[in-house]
């Protein structure tokens, strides 16, 4: 889907084109946001916030500087760092944080399991430091190649990939200390 | 937006369950998120509005002020002109 007719659209004030625009990313940027460590209330504000953001400074949006994907996607990293930043990083999670749907397509044992994965992967995730965190959620954007995650976070490729690994790496740990008390109990 | 190109690009061909762990949708957006999204921007928009026409009354106000300080400053500059000629006059014709 080509994003350049329906930008033009957007600047003729065709608010519709508006509404195929957040159609086409509020997957991804939901993913990200939830890659972030965001709970589903959270990631709901931000995503309006950057939606909101994105229709204002649409007039200051120059494709010929930048590609809108990277353009976004700054403007929603840069509001999940101020919304992570300003809340309380030790919040335990509740039920309401976890995705309905999941809940609604899977059987009670799967639907359970999948929260509870959620919530460890939601809590390894947040022990990753904000920079390294980014930057692996946005690598799992389709929408984005390494080159735009490179822009967006103002950093060269092989320092992207040098963070990728470092997180990756501390979130295998993480992850593998969260299942191991469990493991011993089964 | 171009997908498939950069499917593949960023995230190891060979994916491990971390991977797969870290490329599912934990969050979805919920039903009616574009409608909302939709409904906020009216709202949204009217500061910056409603600000345009304030900013240009402003800026018509500060040119009548300009243009009426120079015709003031014109017809001063002129009488004191006029002033000085028949001060000259009424003292050539006195000689």
């Amino acid at each position: 889907m080509s994003i350049e007719p329906l930008l033009q659209r957007i600047a003729c004030g065709d608010q519709r084109a508006f509404a195929e625009l957040v159609d086409a990313y509020q997957r991804p940027l939901f993913g990200f946001l939830g890659r972030m460590g965001m709970g589903q209330a959270q990631a709901e504000e931000v995503a309006q916030e950057t939606f909101l953001r994105a229709w204002t400074h649409l007039p200051s949006f120059d494709a010929s500087r930048a590609q809108f994907n990277t353009w976004l996607f700054t403007i929603a990293r840069n509001l999940a760092f101020n919304v992570l930043q300003s809340a309380s990083q030790q919040r335990e999670l509740t039920t309401g944080d976890l995705p309905d749907l999941a809940c609604e397509q899977l059987g009670p044992a799967q639907a359970l399991h999948s929260a509870q994965q959620h919530t460890r992967l939601q809590w390894a995730l947040r022990q990753l430091p904000m920079a390294d965190r980014s930057a692996l959620a946005l690598v799992y954007v389709h929408e984005l190649g390494l080159a735009d995650v490179a822009r967006i976070e103002a950093d060269s490729v092989a320092a992207i990939k040098t963070r990728l690994h470092r997180a990756k790496h501390k979130l295998r740990e993480l992850l593998q200390s969260a299942s191991e008390p469990e493991n011993r109990h089964e | 937006m171009n997908s498939s190109s950069h499917d593949h690009a960023n995230v190891p061909r060979q994916r491990d369950a971390l991977d797969e762990l870290l490329a599912r949708d934990w969050l979805q957006a919920p039903p009616g998120f574009t409608q909302r999204v939709m409904q906020r921007l009216p709202r949204h928009l009217e500061p910056a509005a409603s600000a345009r026409p304030r900013r240009a009354r402003w800026q018509r106000l500060r040119w009548l002020l300009a243009a009426t300080g120079l015709v003031g400053s014109g017809v001063l500059g002129l009488s004191q002109l006029a002033g000085f000629v028949f001060g000259l006059w009424l003292a050539s014709s006195a000689i």
